[in-house]
């Protein structure tokens, strides 16, 4: 049995939905329990949201967690949070958290605190994708985490018509997407681990970052420097932090997860130094 | 591939070319450099699209302020990578109201950046390889102070300054380079050069590189041109 719900990240409730799960439809609110088969491929479609606070255009996300495969797509282009499609398996999860600590107190923006298999297997496989739009010719959201091999769709939101050509020369991931008209969709996946910077080729203060780690077990840290990583599941992992300044590295550790939440751990970011 | 280009390039280029004057025994490369929008943007303008597509009376792309304007870039290097290029050379950064006067250099393995601070505080600067953790730290530059930082790390670099997060200039370190600063559209030239082979390098930070081999022979100019632009140097 695993129970799916739509989950509001960035404020941290539940959204009213209307959804369907394999061409059904469900009625609104936290969905009710669904069972979920061995490596059953889900078609998830979230159909209809409201909320209610100021929306969001600029986020678009999900997560999926569970004990089969899951795919999940949107037909909405007009979603406006950032959503988390979860689903709980009967395995109990775990819950690590903690705070990030950073040398000379240094204040810090944009660090993510994820954890990487210990046994170095794949553990990114859940279907993700992240919607970034081009608006006022500035990409909306500018920074976003996804998981490895998931996917990006760069979306043209432009009122008039403005063209762009998103590219990235990074090492991890190398892509043009062309010209992209007023309304257009491209998406691009991202089969790597690692930091990517991108830009537009025709307007010059467009430029955007994807971070994508390599599991789905990842937390933003808030201002005050905690982090909250739910539904591990249980087993050996090492804590990780992905750090927007280059000056800056996390120094990782190995944790064991289990059904009890591992709570108070302190992970250091510390300047880089010669031979580290 | 590389020998191929080689063997193309090397007759068609010495066949056709005229240059700067050769030293007996030596040979030349020059050229010029220039930049350009993806050449599906380009297409759309010679369609006659409005918007971003204005076209002025010489044929021309009218680049708006919002536009990168390709040319006008001032910061295109070309270098040439010969592994007798052992000589460390000098570049020069000034920073003027927490601004740093370059937002991007070329340099040799280990060149030197002369950095000269005339911001209104101490900045102590760092170099830092993006693509692992190695780094490079420097003393403390006080406010008119000029110091000389060697270049020791290869690759994809940053320089920094621990009290400034904005301050940070892209530094592309290669082995046995000489650089040339050019703005689009300009003319380059490495004379007196030993006969040998040569690797031209073409670079603008936010366009990436090209790099182009050259067989130098005694007595001969080396015309390569060069254009940079995101869907020549990024081939799906």
């Amino acid at each position: 049995m695993c129970k799916l719900r739509c989950f509001d990240q960035l404020h941290e409730r539940s959204l009213q939905t209307e959804a369907k799960i394999g061409g059904a439809s469900l009625p609104g609110g936290r969905l009710p329990d669904y069972t979920m088969r061995a490596n059953e491929d889900i078609e998830y479609e979230c159909v209809q949201i409201s909320c209610s606070y100021p929306k969001r255009a600029d986020y678009l996300g999900y997560r999926a967690f569970g004990s089969g495969a899951m795919r999940v797509t949107t037909a909405s282009a007009s979603l406006a949070v950032l959503l988390s499609v979860l689903a709980f398996g009967e395995t109990a999860a775990g819950t690590v958290s903690g705070h990030v600590q950073v040398e000379d107190n240094k204040a810090l923006s944009n660090i993510i605190v994820y954890l990487e298999s210990a046994n170095g297997s794949r553990t990114g496989q859940a279907h993700a994708k992240r919607r970034v739009s081009q608006k006022g010719r500035e990409f909306a959201p500018d920074r976003v985490v996804l998981v490895q091999g998931g996917e990006v769709a760069f979306v043209n939101d432009e009122e008039k018509e403005i063209d762009h050509n998103v590219f990235s020369l990074s090492e991890v991931r190398q892509f043009d997407i062309g010209l992209a008209q007023r309304g257009s969709v491209n998406e691009v996946t991202f089969p790597e681990a690692g930091e990517v910077k991108y830009y537009c080729s025709v307007h010059k203060n467009m430029e955007g970052v994807v971070v994508v780690v390599p599991t789905p077990y990842f937390a933003h840290v808030d201002d005050s420097g905690r982090f909250r990583i739910e539904n591990v599941p249980p087993g050996d992992w090492v804590i990780k932090a992905y750090v927007a300044h280059h000056r800056y590295v996390s120094e990782p550790f190995p944790v064991s997860v289990s059904e009890a939440p591992l709570d108070g751990l302190v992970v250091a970011v510390v300047k880089k130094k010669r031979g580290k | 591939m590389k020998k191929i280009l080689l063997l193309v390039l090397g007759p068609l280029l010495w066949g056709c070319a005229t240059g700067p004057e050769i030293v007996k025994g030596k040979g030349n490369i020059f050229g010029q450099v220039d930049a350009r929008p993806h050449k599906e943007f380009l297409a759309k303008a010679q369609s006659g699209a409005t918007g971003d597509y204005m076209i002025s009376d010489d044929d021309k792309i009218t680049f708006t302020p919002e536009m990168v304007n390709y040319d006008a870039l001032e910061e295109i290097y070309v270098g040439l990578i010969h592994p007798d290029h052992i000589d460390p050379a000098e570049h020069v950064l000034t920073i003027d109201n927490d601004r740093p006067s370059l937002r991007s250099i070329l340099v040799g393995q280990g060149d030197v950046l002369k950095v000269r601070n005339n911001s209104a505080r101490t900045l102590s600067f760092y170099l830092i390889d993006t693509a692992s953790d190695d780094i490079q730290e420097y003393p403390a530059l006080r406010p008119g102070q000029t110091a000389e930082l060697p270049v020791n790390l290869e690759g994809s670099l940053e320089l920094g300054a621990d009290e400034d997060d904005a301050l940070i200039v892209n530094i592309l370190s290669v082995k046995n380079l000489v650089s040339r600063q050019v703005r689009s559209g300009g003319l380059y030239e490495f004379t007196g050069l030993d006969p040998g082979t040569y690797d031209v390098l073409f670079w603008f930070w936010r366009l990436g590189k090209i790099e182009r081999p050259v067989v130098v022979q005694s007595g001969n100019n080396y015309r390569i041109d060069e254009t940079l632009s995101v869907d020549r140097i990024i081939r799906q």
